[in-house]
Formats: structure tokens, sequence, C-alpha cells
């Protein structure tokens, strides 16, 4: 009889101790969950300005397309209720209200939505507007790969999302890496080709400082604009003709011009047809600074493949 | 005794009143969805916020702008002038694109970004207006201010075009600027426009004898005693301050500083005290009216203002000119 | 026969330079109360900027003693109610009224930001009445012809109820009655003790004045009554002796013409 009581009390303590146990760890948990929400997130946007969010905000709404896509990435899709014009990945994001854009954004159905929180380029013409109506901005505008992972730990703290660090190191890890392997699928004959990347019309090159360069020179391509002369210089063309480059990247529709150019016959690139097109889709992908570098990697390597075939 | 015209005076000041406050009241009942009046029990503090100070902005910065372009014409007793020409549009422009290149840059001075993009259009159109009239070497030549503010505006905006090249980013920024619009008129900026609008109009009028003056002649207004060239100089002062004011607000909007002195002449003739007050009321209805048609009537898409004063201005201007074609040419049909 | 005694305005050593050339080149010159003088010459000879000189309107080196005080002792305000000068018309908006431009006479009179006073209105209506302009005193300057513009801006010169009057070709363009009718306004305004200088192109409406003033190519050349041979022959020196003179009885006044020649 005693033998039995004593199993009993033991396996009860035991039952106790593991309840204990496990109610403390979720009491834990939920403290440091608790304290991850309650902390206020203290950042300084590009603007210089020093913003403090106190709590977790439920309304979001991004002006600038490469924003949005790094909530998205951030899997914090739903806290969206508005974007800008431009914005149109991932899927969920074309169903949003839009709000025009940087200069011209719709003011009275922003307010309308009544967001906690706003992030939106740093040359955005609304942004006094907001603040003098009490609504809290954030002015990130990421111009270089550093610049975007600093931007993605930003917003996810901003978000005050669970173990924001974590989750936003993820995010920049699998960019990265996903960029080593679009590398590596690089064709060898490729490698250290020089590159002219006009990024607009009008002869505007995407240099080798700007995020758009930064991913050419991961690939292993030479930018025939140095970082000297600017991340978007508007170069002359006789420059392009004297650097030679042996690849060409630009828009589809500028590409059809291409041979009309005077003198751009005798660029190497031209001569041995190694020009890579993108489409209006696929330039948008390719010219936001967002989450999407990865898939801009991937869409040139597929281009490179092409004009290089082994 | 000059009953008639008095009365006729009277009577567009009523009119244009009337019409004043009809747009504001108007103003606030359209909105991002059109014309809509559930909306109005629904979110007062929407139109409180957003709606009454645009709207309101809007007549102000178009009071202004029709008292600039008043002036601008009794001064240089020419009917083309306009509040920009002695180069404050491209001086404006030229601040703007300052500004924006300042605030991309990283280490940007705090002092900057308080200024703002309005503080730099401002201070940008009243250089420009400052160089002119150094330029010119004083006010007593108006064809020489005119030359002047014509070189100053041509290199303002020959540099504010070099920034664009150099920095691409902010091309869309500036561009916007120049196309003009009222929708980010807040109550602070709307107050300091109207105190603005108080004090030139007060001075104007007292010194709107001048204008009289130089309607008949240079000389003519030296003999009756006016001291024209301190007045000149005041008068320029008042003209430069309310087109900055207004340009810092609402960007650069063409034809109201133009159209709404001739809107007024053409219903009424008289001394300029007269057609000052006028023109800013008539300012004010154009500008006001056209920022309602702006934002109503493609809602929740905005056209730009600037393009409806122009048609909103310019429509009634043809109809006036087609009025005066058909008409023979007034008075005793010519003939000494 | 009216007292000329007093002098309304004396000039003395007048230079008037416009650049390098020298339109007035030291004239002296005394205006008597009551007096109407006309001053004539060939083109060029710098009526018009005597008169602006004398006015104070464009600068110029010498002395200019009106009603006995320096020009420099003057006040601005009592000036221009002392003294009023009448241009041609400049081409400007015509977008004031008639009634408004005769008022404008009146600014010398009103003080600052008041509004034109009982006895402005009366002066205006009167002015206008006398140039009869009054029917038409709610029409705009630009429906007027030349003529009734040139007589509604000689309105607001009389508005200004000067003692003194310098008229730069007040009758441009004005028909012949109104050109008589301009005679006996002149007259009314000396009458009053009022001193009237004009430069006329119409000689002969000139010769009506009660002193002629000759000048040629900046100089003075001649003071003197219009029906004296001394005055003839000055004119017609400075016409290039392209001048006939003709008498002829005017009420048993003998008086001359000069006819082309």
């Amino acid at each position: 009889m005693q033998k039995g009581a004593l199993q009993c009390v033991r396996q009860l303590l035991a039952g106790v101790a593991c309840w204990g146990c496990s109610a403390g760890m979720l009491l834990l948990a939920a403290n440091a969950f608790a304290q991850n929400a309650m902390v206020p997130f203290t950042l300084t946007d590009d603007r210089g300005r020093v913003v403090v969010i106190e709590k977790a905000p439920q309304r979001v709404i991004t002006l600038l397309p490469s924003l949005g896509e790094i909530v998205c990435e951030l899997k914090a899709c739903d806290l969206l209720v508005g974007v800008d014009r431009y914005s149109n990945w991932p899927e969920r994001v074309k169903t949003l209200p839009k709000l025009g854009g940087l200069d011209d954004t719709q003011l009275e159905a922003l307010v309308k939505l009544k967001p906690d929180l706003v992030f939106l380029a740093r040359s955005s013409r609304v942004t006094q507007r907001l603040e003098s109506m009490g609504i809290k901005v954030v002015a990130l505008e990421p111009q270089s790969q550093e610049d975007m992972h600093r931007v993605i730990l930003q917003i996810a703290g901003a978000l005050h999302l669970p173990n924001s660090k974590e989750r936003a190191e993820l995010l920049w890890q699998t960019i990265q890496q996903k960029l080593e392997v679009a590398a590596a699928r690089v064709p060898k004959s490729a490698k250290g080709a020089r590159i002219y990347f006009e990024a607009g019309t009008g002869y505007f090159a995407a240099g080798e400082a700007s995020y758009i360069g930064e991913t050419l020179k991961r690939l292993g391509l030479v930018n025939v604009v140095t970082p000297s002369m600017g991340s978007f210089p508007q170069v002359n063309p006789e420059f392009v003709v004297k650097a030679n480059p042996q690849i060409i990247f630009m828009g589809e529709r500028a590409a059809a011009d291409l041979k009309k150019r005077p003198g751009w016959h005798r660029i190497e690139a031209i001569a041995q047809q190694r020009i890579c097109s993108f489409t209006p889709d696929q330039s948008d992908i390719i010219v936001r600074s967002g989450p999407r570098i990865r898939d801009a990697a991937e869409l040139m390597v597929a281009c490179l493949k092409r004009i290089y075939p082994e | 005794m000059n009953a008639r015209k008095v009365a006729s005076a009277t009577n567009l000041a009523w009119q244009l009143g009337l019409l004043l406050l009809l747009l504001l009241m108007a103003g606030a009942l359209v909105g991002s969805e059109g014309w809509a009046w559930a909306e109005v029990q629904a979110d007062a503090s929407l139109i409180v916020d957003i709606r009454l100070p645009r709207t309101l902005g809007a007549c102000v910065a178009g009071a202004l702008l029709g008292l600039a372009g008043a002036l601008a014409q009794g001064l240089f007793r020419n009917p083309l002038a306009d509040p920009y020409l002695l180069g404050s549009a491209s001086g404006a422009s030229l601040g703007v694109a300052i500004g924006m290149v300042m605030l991309s840059q990283i280490d940007v001075s705090p002092w900057f970004v308080r200024v703002g993009i309005t503080g730099m259009a401002f201070m940008g159109a009243w250089l420009a207006v400052a160089l002119t009239l150094v330029l010119s070497w004083g006010v007593q030549h108006t064809l020489r201010l005119l030359l002047a503010g014509v070189v100053v505006g041509v290199v303002f905006g020959a540099i504010a075009s070099l920034l664009l090249v150099m920095f691409p980013q902010i091309q869309g920024s500036v561009q916007s600027f120049m196309l003009g619009s009222t929708a980010y008129v807040s109550w602070p900026a709307c107050a300091l426009m109207l105190v603005v609008l108080l004090v030139s109009w007060v001075v104007s009028v007292a010194a709107s004898p001048l204008l009289d003056g130089l309607a008949l002649g240079e000389f003519t207004a030296l003999s009756l005693g006016l001291p024209v060239k301190s007045l000149r100089w005041v008068l320029l002062g008042v003209l430069a301050l309310c087109t900055a004011a207004a340009v810092a607000q609402t960007g650069l909007i063409a034809f109201v500083g133009l159209a709404a002195p001739h809107l007024v002449r053409a219903r009424v003739k008289g001394v300029h005290g007269k057609t000052l007050s006028l023109s800013c009321l008539m300012g004010a209805v154009l500008l006001g009216g056209a920022d309602l048609l702006a934002r109503g009537l493609m809602a929740p898409l905005e056209l730009p203002v600037g393009v409806l004063t122009a048609i909103l201005g310019g429509g009634y201007m043809l109809y006036l000119m087609r009025g005066m074609i058909s008409k023979p040419a007034g008075g005793r049909g010519g003939g000494t | 026969m009216k007292s000329l005694h007093e002098v309304a305005l004396t000039a003395r050593n007048i230079n008037v330079m416009h650049g390098e050339f020298t339109a007035v080149n030291n004239v002296s010159l005394t205006l008597h109360a009551g007096e109407w003088v006309s001053l004539v010459g060939p083109n060029g000879a710098g009526k018009s900027s005597l008169l602006k000189a004398l006015a104070g309107l464009a600068p110029a080196e010498g002395e200019v003693i009106l009603l006995g005080k320096p020009w420099a002792e003057w006040h601005r305000r009592e000036r221009a109610q002392t003294m009023a000068w009448m241009g041609q018309a400049e081409a400007g908006q015509d977008d004031l009224t008639v009634y408004d431009v005769a008022m404008l006479g009146r600014l010398p009179h009103q003080s600052w930001l008041s509004t034109p006073s009982a006895k402005d209105h009366a002066v205006v209506e009167v002015a206008l009445k006398t140039v009869q302009a009054w029917d038409w005193r709610t029409r705009s300057l630009g429906q007027l012809s030349g003529g009734e513009r040139q007589r509604v801006l000689l309105a607001r010169a009389l508005a200004v109820q000067a003692q003194v009057y310098l008229m730069d070709e007040p009758l441009a363009g004005v028909d012949v009655p109104h050109q008589a009718d301009w005679l006996e306004w002149v007259r009314c305004l000396t009458e009053t003790g009022a001193a009237v200088v004009s430069v006329l192109h119409e000689l002969n409406l000139a010769l009506q004045a009660d002193r002629v003033w000759v000048m040629s190519e900046g100089r003075w050349v001649h003071s003197g009554l219009p029906n004296d041979k001394d005055t003839h022959q000055a004119l017609s020196a400075v016409f290039q002796n392209r001048l006939q003179w003709r008498e002829w009885q005017d009420e048993g006044v003998t008086r001359w013409v000069a006819l082309p020649k």
C-alpha cells in the first residue's frame, strides 16, 4: 500500500514538475514575446530623423515598391493596407488600394486607411504633410546592398516582428545565398567580361557603385562605368564606344533601336550579338533595390547562359 | 457721378465673394471619392484636416497670384506680364532642385530639413528677384528690369537643368513641383499665406495711386507728386513676396496671375485700388475652382491643377475675346 | 490789362544733357503770373526738355525758383499742387475711366489713403465740363479717339488748380473747334492769375499768346511780343526763312499769321 502511494506521489510530483516546467517555459516565452512587443523600437531613418515605434503596427502602408517587397518577404504581408501605384509583387499586393506615386500621393485616400505606420522614400513629397497630421512616417531608400541589409533590419524591428533580428538576418542570408548560387552558374567564358548596363533611356547607365552594379560585380562582370562616375550617371555615347563592352544589358524597347545609334556598330557586344534585353516586367525586378535582387541575378544569369553557350 | 462704374465694381465683388463661399463649402464635400454627402457625416476629421485647409489654401494662393499678376501688369504697363516675370519661377525651381539634392545626401544638416522644400522654394524665388533688381541697377527702367528678369530666369533655369542631369533621381520631384499642386496644403501653410495676403493687400491698395499715375505715363506720375521710385520698390517687394509665398506652397501654377487681372478689367474699369482687390478675389475663385475640379472630375485620380487653371481661365478669356472681336471698336467709332 | 508784376517762375542757367548731347544750353527765363507764354522753335530745339526741366521731371543743372521759393525748398506735394505739367498722351493701359483720369489731377491735394472729398468731385466736374467730356465720363480712355483723349488729359491738368501750368503739345490731335475752345480755357486760367507755358506746334495758335519765347538748337534765341517785328524776324531765322507773314484784322486789333513758304 505504501509503495503504491509513494509511486502516486512521485508521479504526481513529476507531473506537477513537468507542468511547472512547461508552464514556466510558456510564461518565459510569453514574457519574451510580450517584451518584444512592448519595447519601443527606435530607429534613425534615412532623413536622419529618430523615429520611435512604441507598439506593433497593425496597419502599414508602403509608398516604395522595394519596401513593400521587403515587408512581404519578412512574412508580414498581412499588415499592408495600401501601397503605391508601382507596387505589383507579390500577388496579394495587387489587390491592395493604390495610392499614387511619390510625388502625387493621394493624401485623403491614404489617411482614410488609418495607417499606424507609413514607409516611404526620402524624396517623397507627402512626408511633411503626413507628419503634421500625426501619422508615423519612416523614410528609407536603399541605394546599395549594404543599405538593403540595414533597411531589412530596420523594417523588421519597426514592425515589432517576433525575433525580428533573426528573421531579418535569415532573409538577408537567403538573398546572399541565392546570389552566390547565381554567381556560380555564370558561364566561365563570361567571367571578367566588360558590361554596359543601361538603366534608363537617354544613356543612363547603372555604374559599379549602384546596387545593380553590385550584383553584376558579384556575377564576376566588369562594369565599364567605374564608381568614380557615380551610381546612375548619364554617359556620353562616345564613352561607351571607346569602352567597348562585351555585353550590353538594356530594356527591350531601347534594344530594338540599338543599331541606329551612330558609331555603335563597332562595339564588340553588338558585333557579337551579346545583348540582353529585358521586358518591362523583368525590368521591374531588376531595377528595384529590394529582396528580389536574387531574382534579378537569376534573370541576368539566364541571359548570360544564352549568349555564352558552352 | 461715377455711380454706374462703382456699382459694377461692387457687383463683381459680391458675385465673386459669393462664388468663393460656394467653393469653400463644395471643397468640404469633394474628396477622394468625388462628390459624397454621406462622407460628411462619417468622418469630420477628414474634412477639417485635409479638405478645408486644401480648399482654403488654394483660394488664398490664387488670391496671392491674382494680386501679384495685377501688380506686375500695372508696374510694367504690359498686359502680358505675370507674377513670374522677374525670374521668380526659375528661382523657385532652382531652390527646389538644390533642396532635393541636399536632402538626398547622407549627412544633411538639420537646418535644411527644418527649412524644407517650401522654404527653399521661397528663398529661391526671392533671391532671383533680388538678383534681377541688382542687375537692372534699380527700379526706374522697366525695360532693364524685364531684360534682367529674362536673363536671371534663363540662367537659373539652366542651372536647375544641370542639377537634374547630374542627379536624375530628383527629376520626378522637381517636375511635379513645376506642374504645381494644391494637394498638400496644411493649416499652418494656410495661415502663413493668409498673413502674407493681408499685409500685401493693404500695402498694395495704399500704394495703388502709383499704378494709376503710371497709367498716364511716368512723367505725369512724377508731376503729380508721387514718390515714384520708392513706391516702385515697395510694390516690387510686395510682388516678390506674394509670388514667393504662393509658389512655395503650391508650386508653379501658371495662368492665374496672368488671367485674373484681365478677367477683372474685362468686366470693370476703374482705379487700381479697386482692380487690385478684385484681382485677388478673381484669382481665389479661379484657383479654388480649378482645385475642386482637379480632385472631383476623375476621383480618386487627381488632374494637375495647372492644366485646369489654363482651361478655366483661358476658356473664359477666349469667350471675352470673342465678344471683343464681334463688337465694333468702341467709342464714337474711330475718327477724330 | 492785368498786372504782370508778380513773378511766377524764374529759371537761371538751365542745362539739360542727354548723354553727350546738350538738349538745353544755358537758358534763363522769367515767367509772370497771369501770363500765357508760347515756347516755339523747330524740331529738336529742346523745348520739351526745357519744359521737363522746369517741371523737375528731368535732371538738369541750374536754378529754378517757383513763386519766390527755390526748388529745393519745395516739398514734393506742395510743388505738385502749385505746378501742373501736361505731356502728350503716352501709350499705356487704357482702362481708367475718363472720370478717374480727371480725378488723378486731384492727387496732389489728397492725403494718403483718403477717398476723394466733395471738393475734389466738384473740381473734377468743372474740369470735365470745361473740356466738354462730362457726358462720357464713364467711358474708358481706350474707347476715345486721340483728340478726345487729349482733352481728358487737359481736364486732368485743370483739376490740379495749379498756379503754373506747363503744357507740352496740349493740342495734339485736337480738332479745330476744340482748338479754339482751348484758347478760351487758357484765357480763363490766366485771368485767375495762373501762368501758362505751352509748347505748340501750331504756330498761329502760338502767336495768340501774351508772349513768345523762341528756341533753336538748345539755345535761347528771343523773347518778345507776338506782333513785334523782331519776334517775326527771330522766328523766320530759326525756321530757315521758310515763313511768309500776313497781316489780318481781328476786331480792330492787328494780328499776324505765319504761312509756310
